[in-house]
């Protein structure tokens, strides 16, 4: 008898492995676990149109609530898996928070194939009080319910971290008209990721929204007040009273189930370029997948949609014998205020950076060069760059810098 | 089903028609999406970033439909298959009360 395939995470990795396997006429048993009670749905908009009330939960679910049982996926809702036997290929299972009383879990499930998309978790803020009520991360839905409750009565909001969870939260915050601090430990927004020009384009953008900024400071501590209201202590000595604190301080990768049965780890469950893991029956996909990208020396996690869903198609292609996809730049966007970003490739060690059309114009892609070779585009409001730019930086085409200014000479014509 | 939904189809290359309920208000892509309407996969989620959620609207439903932005405009250069006059994202269109009946035709290919 066949066992299938068991998916652990439903979110955009486990669910499209599910309907890959489907769409390549895989005909066995899918078993897909989610550890929340909702239908699976889509995470970017949490911090983006979500948040600012313009999409509700329906309009976030990956899928119709009747095409997992209309596909032959069976969807196992408010579920956990306690633990993983790779020897038996079993998983031991457990009902998780939000499961209904009376709803049949099975024990356990066996699988011929498992797929681990198990994804990451919000970073706490390690401070004293940083576990306090109205202190929350964005990573859930439910987590972006609370925000949004919070967000209606909160006047003064301090975010820790100027990433993109940050920022996009500072964007939505202050166009309802909130007071907005984001206070970040570098000396920069997004320092990691942007040369120095974006990271100040960003933050004026964001400062002409209103947002207040502190940089090279971090909390060092939140207390609360009597009336509600918090008090947020800096490192650099500063107080400020706030409503609601955003923690956007990064991810941690959710590999506790991979570490347990001997699974090769290193920042994420180490899988091979068909995204399979140090075990032949188990593969990993999405956020807690670490992998060597083309022409990088190491191994990395992307946190992205693409990653999550070309990683999931990998492994459907793998398990049902069809060609496996090829690998290509990785690309990520972010929405904040009137700034449409959108980023593929991922070198930060570029020599030289071109910039096409005017920053001024709040309309304009850098281009990241290694030599001749085009690395990494960084696009604002300029999607025609972006789609041309994630087949030429996948291929790393010599692309000449003096046609990369030139506004009027597609992209799309190279490569 | 309340009433605030209207039906639209999606027909696909080889002739098959796909009738589903459409949300007023949901943009198309959201209700082709969410209805497994294939060849429809809008991969950045309606955020108009990836030109593959292509449709055709044929002539008789475009001025339901209103007309494309710049930003649409450019995407649409972007296209997998071929770009028409009828070429729109789908995330980018509106359902309306008065869309009740009309098809949209899905193209070859998205990526």
């Amino acid at each position: 008898m066949t066992h299938g395939v068991c998916i652990i995470g439903a979110s955009h990795a486990g669910v499209q492995v599910a309907a890959s396997l489907r769409d390549l006429g895989y005909d066995a048993p899918i078993h897909l676990i989610h550890g929340e009670a909702t239908l699976p749905y889509q995470r970017p908009p949490l911090s983006k149109a979500y948040l600012a009330d313009s999409v509700n939960a329906d309009g976030l679910a990956l899928r119709s609530p009747d095409y997992y049982a209309s596909r032959g996926i069976e969807l196992l809702s408010a579920t956990h898996v306690h633990c993983i036997d790779a020897d038996t290929r079993r998983l031991d299972l457990r009902a998780a928070p939000g499961a209904q009383a009376g709803t049949s879990l099975p024990d356990s499930l066996t699988y011929d194939h498992l797929v681990i998309a198990t994804g990451a978790r919000a970073r706490q803020l390690p401070v004293p009080g940083g576990d306090l009520d109205g202190v929350l991360t964005l990573r859930t839905i439910e987590d972006a319910e609370q925000m949004k409750a919070r967000l209606e009565t909160a006047r003064d909001v301090v975010i820790a971290g100027a990433g993109f969870i940050g920022l996009e939260v500072a964007a939505t915050a202050g166009k309802l008209g909130k007071s907005v601090t984001v206070v970040e430990a570098q000396d920069r927004v997004l320092a990691r990721l942007f040369p120095t020009m974006m990271s100040d384009f960003l933050t004026n953008r964001h400062k002409e929204n209103g947002t207040a900024f502190l940089f090279g400071t971090q909390i060092s501590g939140i207390r609360q007040q009597t009336d509600g209201r918090k008090i947020v202590d800096f490192s650099n000595g500063d107080s400020r009273e706030a409503d609601l604190v955003v923690v956007g301080i990064g991810a941690e990768v959710n590999d506790g189930l991979a570490r347990l049965i001997g699974l090769d780890c290193d920042n994420g469950i180490l899988v091979n370029r068909e995204a399979l893991t140090s075990c032949p029956e188990i593969s990993a996909a999405g956020d807690c997948a670490a992998w060597q990208l083309p022409h990088e020396q190491n191994t990395s996690r992307t946190e992205s949609v693409q990653n999550a869903v070309d990683q999931a198609k990998i492994i459907a292609a793998r398990l049902t014998g069809n060609d496996i996809p090829e690998q290509v730049a990785p690309w990520f966007w972010s929405d904040q205020l009137d700034v449409k970003l959108q980023m593929v490739g991922t070198a930060l060690d570029a020599d030289d950076i071109v910039c096409r059309g005017e920053m001024e114009s709040g309309r304009f892609s850098l281009l990241y060069y290694q030599g001749e070779e085009l690395v990494r585009v960084d696009s604002v409001n300029r999607a025609i760059d972006h789609i041309a730019a994630r087949r030429l930086v996948t291929q790393r085409i010599k692309l000449p810098k003096d046609a990369a200014r030139d506004v009027n000479i597609k992209l799309k014509d190279f490569g | 089903m309340t009433k605030n939904t209207v039906k639209i189809s999606f027909k696909q290359p080889s002739g098959a028609i796909k009738e589903i309920e459409a949300p007023v208000g949901q943009s198309v892509m959201q209700a082709a999406i969410f209805n497994n309407v294939d060849g429809i996969e809008a991969e950045c989620g309606g955020s108009c970033m990836c030109a593959t959620c292509h449709i055709y609207v044929p002539a008789e439903s475009a001025n339901l439909t209103g007309t494309a932005s710049e930003e649409e405009q450019e995407m649409l250069g972007e296209t997998a298959a071929e770009r028409r006059p009828e070429s729109r994202l789908s995330c980018q269109i509106v359902v309306t009360a008065d869309m009740d009946g009309h098809t949209f035709d899905v193209p070859e290919c998205q990526s």
